[in-house]
Parts: structure tokens; C-alpha cells; sequence
């Protein structure tokens, strides 16, 4: 551990935060990419349904309606029983492997602790307290600049689809923008907005902004010629055809990208709690780091993964329920 | 109400400068509670001359007229309906159905119960809260009918309505078009590409040349109504078809 001493006296403090960040990223892609899985899988299941009828023309409506309702009472039950079931049996095999590796002494236990130590700490940090501190705090940065990201982005977005001039006039900028870490930029956050969580919540922002903008803009494009004529000719406001029309159309695109930036967003938090070391779980870890007290910065990450998981879960829920009638297909 | 055009031209800009004439000069005048189909080629203006009656396109030159006002913007008086459905895909059949009374800011009860009223005759009771992913072509068309026929419009201006469809839902649906029509006889002027179906159902049938689309016969037919599907074997109906038919290959 040496040479972790070397590199703190060495190298500017943010740099060596930056293998437990690292370490975090990696865990939190892996916990994006296995929810993203499980639930494409579901969708993916629920889209075969409208696919095989739009295709066909049938002769008279009722044996249509009929044969749709007979696919939907196939559906097999077990299977999705053992779906659900799968991502339990998924963390039961990880844990009972973490075990053996603890067992067998690969690796000594203050960089690999027991899952019963986790545990205990983890109940340790719940009953003094701390745990739910950093946790509240991580939330309200990751909700408060998840909102405010989406409600920039998305009236954004509806500016520039609206008036193509300012894409071309502000797409360099914004891609730039976008392209560069953020890591690379939060000190300076910091330097501006201070240690508290204002800093972090405009990183959150900066983070969700681009893809909710990117969303919004794809989502009013998809919006149908044929649809707006429709609205015309009705004689429709400029102000229905904002939320009859434009606003549903672009919330089905919207509401995808958010089941993303909702993760995005915990990530934005912990890179800003990691930089400028002060509360919140992505502190907690840091700090737990320091003072090798591995079993809390297992404690802390495993939090962080269920926070970001919670939150893709909750939009995906939103989801579900706001798009219902995409399960039927789709005009 | 009367649906007129006085020597109305349209065209498009082109991308490399110039103009494309997608129609006209078309003058005619359709009288009030008439069924006029209008048969042409392919590409030859008839969509252009149904949008621009419907407010969607300015004329170049000349006018079109909807009684005595000159049409520049939609009306509320005139119903239109597309080739394809367009139907809202997170609306239910009702609620799609009562979107134009919900534009014109009507009460929740007074939706209800005119979508009611409209779903009935058209079959779709059983249906209301189908999404229309969930429907087939020839339900999504009547949908799209009723959606049109709920605001009550005087004129009905009908793009190939059911030109998606296959031959018997088409002849069905048409036949139901008929029936609502003659009780409640709008001016109603549609563009088909069937020669059968527009002397089944009209009382005249405009022809179109090729584009930019100028009318090159005007037809009347003079069948006796009610009209029904057997009518296609009588000589009278034959007689008409055919004429049709040398005009369009003239076209
Ligand atoms: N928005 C437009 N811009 C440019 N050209 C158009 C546009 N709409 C139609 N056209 C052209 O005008 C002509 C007539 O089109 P249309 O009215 O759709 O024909 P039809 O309905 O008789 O098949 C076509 O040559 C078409 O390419
Ligand atoms: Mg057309």
C-alpha cells in the first residue's frame, strides 16, 4: 500500500480518487447493462403480440380480436415465473462465489471481506444512522438534477426541433460539450458551485441534459406527417397540438432515454462526491477507502448499484404504465 | 354546402430552383349533397387538390371555394379523411373518435355520448377501448371515418379512404359510407382509383389527366338510388364503367 502513499504525497489528490471511481464505473455499467438485459428480454416478449397481427390483413374484425385474445391467454406462465426468479438466483451464485473466494484466501480480507462482515456493517451503518445520511443526500443530488436536467433538456430539445437554425448553431458547442468527460470538468463544478451539493447537482444536470435534449428532439421528429395533418385539419391550437400530440410522442421517446439518464444520473452524482470529497455515498466510499474499511466501501457500492437500479426500475414502471398502448403496436 | 375551384393551379418549389406543376388549371363546381368521385393516374394531383380543398396547400394561382368563402385556412365544416388511418396509437378507439370534440373544447358526457352514437352504426361498439395497434386495417379506417363524421361537417373530403384495403372489407365499408351519406347527403367528393366503386357510389365522376392534373371528363350517373352492390351487372351501370375506363386510359 505503499505506493498508494506515494501517489497521494505525489500526484494531486483528485487523481488518486480516481481508481475506486473507476472501480465504480465499471460496477455501475455492469449494473446498466444486466438491467437493460433483463428488461429488454420483457419487452422483447411483450412486442412479438402487436407484430404478428399488424402484419396480417384479416378478413373480418371479430376473428381478429378473437385470435388476438387467444394469444394472450398462451401466454406462458411458468416461464415468466423463472424470469423473475432469475436475477434472485443471478445474486445468490455471485454471493456464494464472493464466499468461496473468502474461504479459499485468494485475496487477503482487507481487500476481499466476508459477505457476513458486509453484512454486519452494513446493519452497523443502518442502525448508527450514516448509511441513510449519504444515501438521502446521493438521492436529493440525483433527483433534484435529474429533474431540472430533464425540464432543461427537454425544453431545449422542443426549441431546437422547432427552430432547425439553432441545431446548427449550437450542435458544435453542445457536442463538445458532451464529449468531454466529466470528470474533467467537475473540479472546475466544484470551483464554481462549492462542495455542497449544489456542485454535484449541476453535474447531474450536465449529465442527463444532453441525452433527454438528444430524446426530445428524436421524439418530436417521429411525430407522423399524416398525425399533424390530422390536428390541421381539425383545427386544432398551436397549444393542443403541443399536448395532444407533440408532447405524448415525444414522452414515448423521452421516457425510454430516461430509464437511462436516471442511472446516468447516480453516476453524475458519485463523480462529483468522489472530486470534492464532503457527503453522499460516493464520499462515504472515499472516505471509507482511505481508512481501509473495505467492508464499507462494499456497503457503499452495493447501495449505489441498488439506488441506480431502484431508479431504473421506478422509470420502467413509468414506462410501462404511460406506454401501455405500445404493447399493442403501433398505426 | 358547394365546393368550387376556379382556375386553381398548384406548384411546388423544387429543390434546384424551378417550380413542379402538381395541378391544375382545374375549374369545377360541385353542388350541395352530391357524391363526386374523382378518378386519375397515379401522381397526377389528386392528393394536392383534396388538401388544398381541405386548407393544408395554397393555390399558385386561382382559388378554391368551400360555399362563398374562399378556403385559406381548415374549417371545422369540412371533414377529411387520408389513405392511411392516422390514427393517435396511444388513443383508445373512443378516444380517437372523440378527439375533434375534445378540440373544440366539448364536455366529457356530451364525448362520451356522441362516440357512442357514431360507434354504433359503424360496428365498433364492441371496440372502444382497443388501442389502434390492436386493430385491422378495415376497423382503423372506420375508425377514421367515425373520427370524421362526429364533427358533423356539411362537406366530406375523402383521399382513397379505403384504398389499403382488401376487395370485400372495402366493398363493406363503402357500402356503410353510402348508407350514412344518404341520410345525412353532405357534399362529399372522394378520390378513388376503382372505376366500380366511384359509379356504385356517385352521382358524378370527375376525370383527371396526368400531371399537372386538369379535369378531362366529367360524368354524370345517373343510377336510381338506393344504390346496391348487384348494380355492377346491370348495362346501364356497365355502360358507364366502360366510358370511364376509355377516358382514364386517355388520361
Ligand atoms: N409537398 C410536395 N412537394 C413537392 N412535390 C409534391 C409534394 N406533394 C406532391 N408533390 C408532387 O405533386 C404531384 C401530385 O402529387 P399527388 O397529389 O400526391 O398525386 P396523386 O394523389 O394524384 O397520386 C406528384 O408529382 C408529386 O410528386
Ligand atoms: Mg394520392
Amino acid at each position: 500500500m505503499r505506493e498508494g502513499e506515494n501517489c497521494e504525497r505525489m500526484l494531486p489528490v483528485g487523481f488518486c480518487n480516481t481508481w475506486p471511481l473507476v472501480m465504480m464505473l465499471i460496477h455501475m455499467l455492469a449494473g446498466v447493462s444486466y438491467a437493460t438485459a433483463s428488461i429488454s428480454i420483457l419487452e422483447s416478449g411483450a412486442f412479438l403480440i402487436p407484430f404478428q397481427s399488424a402484419k396480417k390483413s384479416s378478413t373480418t374484425m371479430k376473428a381478429d380480436v378473437r385470435r388476438q385474445r387467444q394469444k394472450r391467454a398462451y401466454s406462458p406462465m411458468l416461464l415468466k415465473g423463472i424470469r423473475r426468479l432469475a436475477p434472485i438466483l443471478t445474486v445468490l451464485i455471485i454471493v456464494i462465489i464472493w464466499q468461496g473466494i473468502y474461504t479459499a484466501e485468494v485475496y487477503p480480507s482487507f481487500l476481499i471481506p466476508s459477505p457476513a462482515s458486509v453484512l454486519e456493517t452494513f446493519v452497523e451503518s443502518v442502525q448508527d444512522g450514516i448509511l441513510l445520511y449519504h444515501l438521502s443526500i446521493t438521492l436529493q443530488e440525483t433527483l433534484i438534477g435529474l429533474l431540472i436536467g430533464v425540464a432543461i433538456g427537454s425544453s431545449l430539445g422542443y426549441i431546437i426541433a422547432n427552430v432547425p437554425i439553432l441545431e446548427d448553431l449550437l450542435s458544435p458547442l453542445i457536442v463538445a460539450f458532451q464529449s468531454t468527460p466529466t470528470i474533467a470538468y467537475a473540479p472546475l463544478l466544484i470551483l464554481w458551485f462549492g462542495n455542497d451539493i449544489q456542485s454535484k447537482i449541476v453535474i447531474v444536470v450536465i449529465i442527463v441534459f444532453f441525452p433527454t435534449m438528444m430524446n426530445t428532439i428524436a421524439g418530436l421528429r417521429a411525430v407522423p406527417e399524416g398525425l399533424r395533418d390530422v390536428f390541421k385539419v381539425m383545427k386544432a391550437t398551436r397549444w393542443q397540438l403541443f399536448t395532444k400530440l407533440e408532447l405524448p410522442a415525444a414522452l414515448a421517446v423521452l421516457l425510454v432515454g430516461l430509464k437511462t439518464s436516471a442511472t446516468l444520473a447516480v453516476i453524475g452524482a458519485v463523480v462529483g462526491e468522489f472530486v470534492s470529497v464532503n457527503e453522499g455515498l460516493g464520499s462515504m466510499v472515499a472516505i471509507a477507502r482511505n481508512q481501509y474499511d473495505t467492508p464499507l466501501v462494499f456497503v457503499g457500492v452495493i447501495s449505489l448499484s441498488l439506488l441506480a437500479l431502484s431508479l431504473y426500475t421506478l422509470v420502467s414502471f413509468l414506462e410501462y404504465y404511460l406506454l401501455r398502448w405500445r404493447r399493442f403496436g403501433r398505426t | 354546402m358547394q365546393i368550387a375551384a376556379e382556375g386553381a393551379v398548384i406548384e411546388y418549389a423544387m429543390a434546384g430552383g424551378g417550380h413542379l406543376a402538381a395541378l391544375g388549371p382545374v375549374t369545377f363546381i360541385i353542388e350541395d349533397g352530391t357524391f363526386v368521385s374523382l378518378l386519375g393516374p397515379s401522381g397526377c394531383g389528386k392528393s394536392t387538390l383534396i388538401r388544398a380543398l381541405a386548407g393544408l396547400e395554397k393555390p399558385t394561382r386561382g382559388s378554391f371555394r368551400i360555399d362563398d368563402r374562399i378556403v385559406t385556412s381548415p374549417s371545422t365544416e369540412v371533414g377529411v379523411m387520408f389513405q392511411s388511418a392516422n390514427l393517435i396509437p396511444w388513443r383508445t378507439v373512443s378516444e380517437n373518435v372523440m378527439l375533434p370534440l375534445e378540440l373544440a373544447g366539448a364536455p366529457k358526457s356530451q364525448r362520451n355520448n356522441a362516440s357512442k352514437r357514431i360507434l354504433e352504426p359503424l360496428g365498433l361498439s364492441e371496440y372502444e377501448t382497443l388501442y389502434p395497434g390492436q386493430l385491422s386495417g378495415g376497423m382503423a379506417q372506420r375508425v377514421a371515418l367515425g373520427r370524421v363524421l362526429i364533427q358533423s361537417p356539411d362537406v366530406l373530403l375523402l383521399d382513397e379512404p379505403f384504398g389499403a384495403l382488401d376487395a370485400m372489407n372495402r366493398e363493406k365499408i363503402s357500402m356503410d359510407l353510402l348508407r350514412i351519406w344518404s341520410q345525412q347527403r353532405q357534399t362529399l367528393l372522394m378520390v378513388t382509383h376503382d372505376v366500380q366503386e366511384a359509379v356504385l357510389l356517385s352521382d358524378r365522376v370527375l376525370v383527371m389527366s396526368h400531371r399537372p392534373g386538369r379535369i378531362i371528363d366529367d360524368v354524370s350517373v345517373d343510377l336510381p338510388r338506393p344504390r346496391y352492390s348487384e348494380m355492377i351487372y346491370e348495362p346501364a351501370f356497365t355502360e358507364v364503367a366502360r366510358h370511364l375506363r376509355r377516358a382514364i386510359d386517355r388520361a
